[in-house]
């Protein structure tokens, strides 16, 4: 027996060893499994702590003035000189937006553009203007889009480099008229965009769509088979988008439906006396305020463009499209109008042959229905003259999706309103709105960039690739250029602006881009399912084994402790009593 | 009725119509619209019917009037001066038929092809095709470099525009046409299916028969400043069922025909054409054969091996030179030292005058197979082309595996008529109408062909097998490493007994 154990314990490792032999199967598959199996899984989580220095830009842009050149009408340079310092001072610095500054000669007849581009105050003779300051907006005016201000009458004192002028100074110089004046041009909190107005892109579409609600039920005249639209955007359309330029790139399309069904049947209403000739009843035909605002038919128009889905198929920011409709009713269905239109005392109201309704769906375009579509030529062709009154609407209203400021009517003279108010872009509504923009952009990318960081914090399996990195930080350089390390220098303010300008709209751009890259919508996952549908049928058998294993030499060390205990019991029962045994001797 | 009055009958159905086609004189100033519809009585009494839209404009690039800009504009971003794009829904039997009323009719299935200029015409290309998919809702982005070919004598450039660039040809046989293609269709003409012929246009007319086709053709010079742009429909339809459904469409609108410019002593008068003495049509017991008879079909079983057998007849009694092209996807292999070509069931080589083979690439490229062939007066010229089936991955596998695969339909390139043609053209003729304008391509019907069809829960099999293997391997080893040797006594006596 004894030798048959002392064989065992030579041919078999020592049980120690085979422990460790048995163990070390699961450690080494854990050891380098679960780092592999981390390797295999790992996402790409770059950081994005450099949108943590953002958060404090937003706050600070406001102090980005607007340069604003002063200049008299006729002689007295002194006089400027010494206004435009006092007006610097007497209206403080953290209350206005906008910096005087006197137009030098030099720079007024090299730069004809840069001229129209700033805002400009002209000082003119109190005599001559006794009124109230005014924007000049008549075009053919040599002052065209200057602010018209009357100097003061009172010889001005001249200010030392410190000195302060007196309340009472500042008053009789004008200063309170000036602040009113000034606030309602670039108050000191810009504009935020109207709810109509689309959010700032860089490139727009403009789409002129001309609809004949059905052309086959004219056997007349008056349906429209095609239009002079080359010469109307030349005449109307074109100006604005020249003096848009710096923020827009637009694009012009135009269209003819000659089939372009309502969804809706209009109402009619019986009104004596439309304004025809020799018609004292006839029936008018109405659209109401809910019609209106469902009056596209965009299942059955076909007004899409997809011009940007093949441009743009590679960039994710959208491009937005301005639509533009003249609807021409079908014959039968004429005169068409508003409803409200014929509110008020409604037997009275007239419908002149020329009228026309029009109205704005906000962030979409705007629509323009002749009551009466004029008679076409023999062809049918509308000339640019017979689109006069619908282009005039069309520019108008591009202007307020696009977000331009009018100018408010306390600065208007009641005598220029020949002059189309509003639907020319003066300095002041550029300057305005470049604030505007340069507020929002800034409040997106930031926002953009927050967003980005929340999200990313949030879920756990969304990749950080290089390329979103790299975009984030690019943005947020783009607004630590545009507003930290910003040069005081007042006489480079105005280029300032536009450059603080062209840096925010960068730097939202690139925001958008990496909000949008399609890396981080690609989570990786894993479903449980599949991990155990690929990994039980090898694991599964390869355990048990090692646990069968692992299993018995327990058992096997646990019989022989206990073996080892009894037996440790009984030597030491035995040298109890030998020692008893002993003492009783 | 010979198939020469027939052929006067279509022309005076036409010059009937004509008068009646509504034209849109100067849209812009240089744009024009034009509609037409036009019948011809096939042999065995049905009707072909041919609804053409013809639209010529002039600088379109921003501004439209008559032109789609939905359609134009991918195809002037891409550069593409000319593009023939057509679906076909069901059989053309050619036997009885003779050639389609429009000339650029493809086979069953899809065909597109167009010129592009300019460089990269891969990258436009798969642009072209994934925005006529989005305009059709149809799976022309299915379109890929594999099926893609360049057969550039069989499909020539239209003499008028000819330009430098690159010529590309694809062929889908599964597709299909379906009201969901007529609606996009209808709202590429001005007319939007309201008015005009484009009116009659109804799915359960058009959709109802046997055959129908939908197609464009576009051509653009330069510089895009002159476009030209066909939309054509064309269906075999039965008169008698046409007829019920007609009247319903009358009743339903109103008063049916409803044109502009058009010729006002026709507008609401029966336009019903008969011939002289006409009271009942009689169906032809035999109808004439076609000048060349040509089918297609699969020979060989099993998963491995097959053959295409193509039965080309000449049944003129002048000797005919005709191109047989096959483009085929590159998981048939044709073996082409088997080729065969016979004649009256003897080898006949000699009909074989010509041979073109572009072998294919695995994935990249199909096998453009061209062979011209001359035909004896009266004789039936049968090929004969064996190819093995490629296995192909089990992911390449379409979702309805044991349909079968398409084959697109072959094309018999009449060489002889087109040679004369161009001779013709050259020599500044006319030209001709569209429905006298010589037919040069006569498509065989597609085949549906048995591929090997795998196991798709294979992949779990081999993991599952796999591991049990590996699982088996690691006991073993396990064992051997971690066993227990004990010493067994073994007694003297037993081992004696």
């Amino acid at each position: 027996m004894s030798s048959a154990t002392a064989i065992e314990s030579t041919i078999n490792p020592s049980s120690k060893s085979r422990i460790l032999t048995i163990l070390s199967f699961p450690v080494i598959a854990l050891a380098f499994g679960i780092p592999w199996w981390m390797h295999t899984t790992s996402i790409e989580r770059r950081s994005l702590a450099a949108i943590g220095t953002v958060r404090g830009i937003q706050e600070g842009w406001i102090e980005e003035k607007v340069v604003v050149r002063v200049e008299q009408e006729g002689e007295g340079g002194g006089d400027v000189l010494r206004w435009t310092r006092m007006m610097n001072v007497c209206v403080p610095a953290e209350r206005r937006a906008w910096e005087l500054d006197i137009v030098e000669g030099s720079r007024e007849g090299s730069e004809d553009d840069g001229a129209v581009q700033s805002p400009h105050i002209k000082l003119v003779n109190q005599a001559a203007y006794p009124v109230l300051p005014y924007v000049d907006i008549v075009p053919s005016s040599p002052s065209f889009g200057a602010l018209m201000f009357p100097a003061p009458a009172i010889p001005l004192r001249h200010l030392g480099e410190h000195s302060i002028p007196r309340p009472d100074e500042c008053k009789a110089a004008g200063s309170d008229k000036l602040f009113d004046a000034m606030e309602a041009l670039l108050p000191l909190q810009p504009w935020t965009l109207p709810g109509h107005a689309i959010k700032y892109a860089e490139n727009v579409t403009f789409s002129f769509v001309l609809l004949n609600e059905d052309a086959s039920a004219d056997k007349g005249s008056r349906m429209a088979r095609g239009w002079d639209v080359e010469d109307a955007l030349r005449t109307y359309i074109q100006p604005v988008v020249a003096a848009l330029e710096p923020f827009h790139t637009v694009t012009i399309e135009s269209q003819i439906l000659y089939h372009a069904p309502l969804k809706f049947v209009p109402g009619s209403r019986m009104l004596h006396n439309t304004g025809l000739p020799n018609d004292t009843e006839s029936k008018v035909w109405t659209v109401s305020d809910t019609q209106a605002s469902g009056f596209v038919n965009t299942e059955q128009w076909t007004l899409g463009t997809l011009v940007e889905a093949f441009l743009e198929r590679v960039r994710v920011t959208n491009n937005p499209v301005l639509r533009f409709l003249l609807f021409l009713p079908k014959a039968g269905r004429r005169p068409l109008v508003l409803e409200e239109s014929l509110r008020g005392d409604g037997e009275a109201v007239t419908i002149p042959p020329t009228a026309i309704s029009t109205f704005r769906i906000p962030q979409f375009g705007s629509v323009v229905i002749p009551a009466y579509p004029e008679r076409q030529e023999e062809d049918g062709y509308m000339s640019s003259h017979q689109m006069r009154q619908a282009f005039t609407v069309f520019r108008r209203d591009l202007l307020q999706l696009l977000g331009v400021p009018s100018l408010p009517e306390t600065l208007c003279r009641d005598d220029a309103s020949n002059a189309d108010p509003g639907l020319i872009i003066t300095p002041w509504q550029f300057s305005s709105l470049l604030r505007t923009h340069v507020q929002a952009t800034t409040i997106s990318a930031v926002d953009t960039l927050t967003s980005i960081s929340r999200l990313v914090s949030r879920i756990r399996e969304m990749p950080v690739g290089k390329e979103v990195v790299g975009d984030v930080e690019s943005s947020v350089d783009a607004l630590t250029e545009a507003f930290g390390k910003r040069r005081k220098s007042s006489r480079a303010a105005d280029e300032g602006l536009m450059g603080v300008w062209e840096k925010t709209k960068r730097a939202s751009a690139l925001a958008d881009r990496a909000f949008f890259n399609p890396s981080m919508v690609g989570l990786l996952y894993f479903p449980d399912e599949h991990k155990y549908a690929v990994y039980a049928p090898l694991f599964a058998p390869i355990s048990v084994p090692v646990i069968v294993a692992i299993i018995k030499e327990v058992k096997r060390w646990r019989k022989k402790r206990k073996a080892r205990r009894t037996q440790g019991v009984e030597v030491n029962r035995n040298k109890l009593v030998v020692s008893r045994q002993e003492k009783a001797i | 009725m010979s198939p020469s009055s027939l052929v006067l009958l279509l022309s005076l159905v036409s010059t009937w119509l004509l008068p009646s086609s509504f034209a849109l004189p100067a849209t812009t100033h240089h744009d024009s619209y034009d509609e037409r519809l036009i019948f011809r009585p096939l042999a065995d009494g049905k009707v072909s019917i041919l609804f053409n839209f013809h639209i010529k404009a002039s600088n379109v690039t921003a501004h439209h009037s008559v032109t789609p800009p939905t359609l134009t504009l991918p195809l002037q971003r891409n550069g593409v001066s000319e593009l023939h794009l057509s679906f076909v829904a069901g059989r053309w039997q050619h036997e009885r038929w003779g050639q389609p009323i429009h000339s650029e009719v493809g086979g069953t299935g899809a065909e597109m092809r167009a010129w592009i200029r300019g460089s990269q015409p891969e990258e436009k290309w798969t642009a072209v095709t994934n925005a006529l998919a989005g305009i059709f809702c149809s799976s022309l982005g299915q379109i890929s470099p594999a099926i893609t070919s360049s057969p550039s004598n069989i499909f020539t450039q239209n003499p008028a525009n000819q330009q430098e660039g690159s010529f590309l040809h694809v062929q889908l046989p599964s597709e299909t046409l379906c009201t969901e293609n007529l609606t996009p269709f209808l709202k590429l003409v001005p007319c939007k299916g309201v008015s005009g012929i484009s009116g009659l246009m109804k799915p359960y007319i058009l959709l109802a028969h046997d055959w129908h086709a939908m197609g464009i053709d576009y051509t653009s010079n330069e510089d895009d400043s002159a476009t030209d742009l066909l939309l054509w429909w064309e269906a075999v339809v039965d008169p008698i069922d046409w007829q019920k459904h007609t009247s319903r469409g009358n009743s339903s609108s109103g008063d049916g025909f409803r044109l502009w410019n058009y010729d006002s002593e026709l507008s609401h008068k029966n336009i019903d054409f008969r011939w002289i003495n006409e009271s009942a049509f009689v169906p032809p017991l035999e109808i004439a054969a076609q000048p060349i008879s040509f089918s297609r079909i699969l020979t060989g079983t099993g998963q491995l091996e097959g053959g295409l057998e193509a039965t080309i007849r000449n049944n003129q009694d002048i000797a005919r030179t005709v191109k047989y092209l096959e483009i085929l996807p590159w998981w048939i292999q044709p073996w082409l030292h088997r080729l065969r070509v016979e004649e009256g069931g003897l080898p006949a080589e000699e009909c074989l005058v010509g041979k073109k083979y572009i072998p294919s690439i695995e994935r990249t490229r199909p096998t453009t197979l061209e062979l011209t062939i001359a035909i004896q007066p009266k004789t039936t010229v049968r090929i004969h082309l064996p190819f093995n089936k490629a296995f192909i991955r089990y992911t390449e596998h379409p979702p309805d595996a044991s349909r079968g695969f398409d084959l697109p339909p072959a094309i018999l390139y009449l060489q002889d008529l087109a040679d004369t043609l161009s001779e013709e053209t050259s020599s500044q003729r006319p030209p001709a109408a569209l429905w006298q304008r010589q037919k040069l391509r006569i498509y065989s019907s597609k085949l549906l062909l048995d591929l090997a069809t795998p196991d798709f829960s294979m992949p779990y099999n081999v993991i599952i097998m796999t591991s049990t293997l590996l699982a088996l391997f690691f006991g073993s080893v396990f064992n051997a490493l971690t066993r227990r040797f004990g010493v067994v006594q073994v007694d003297p006596l037993q081992k004696k007994a």
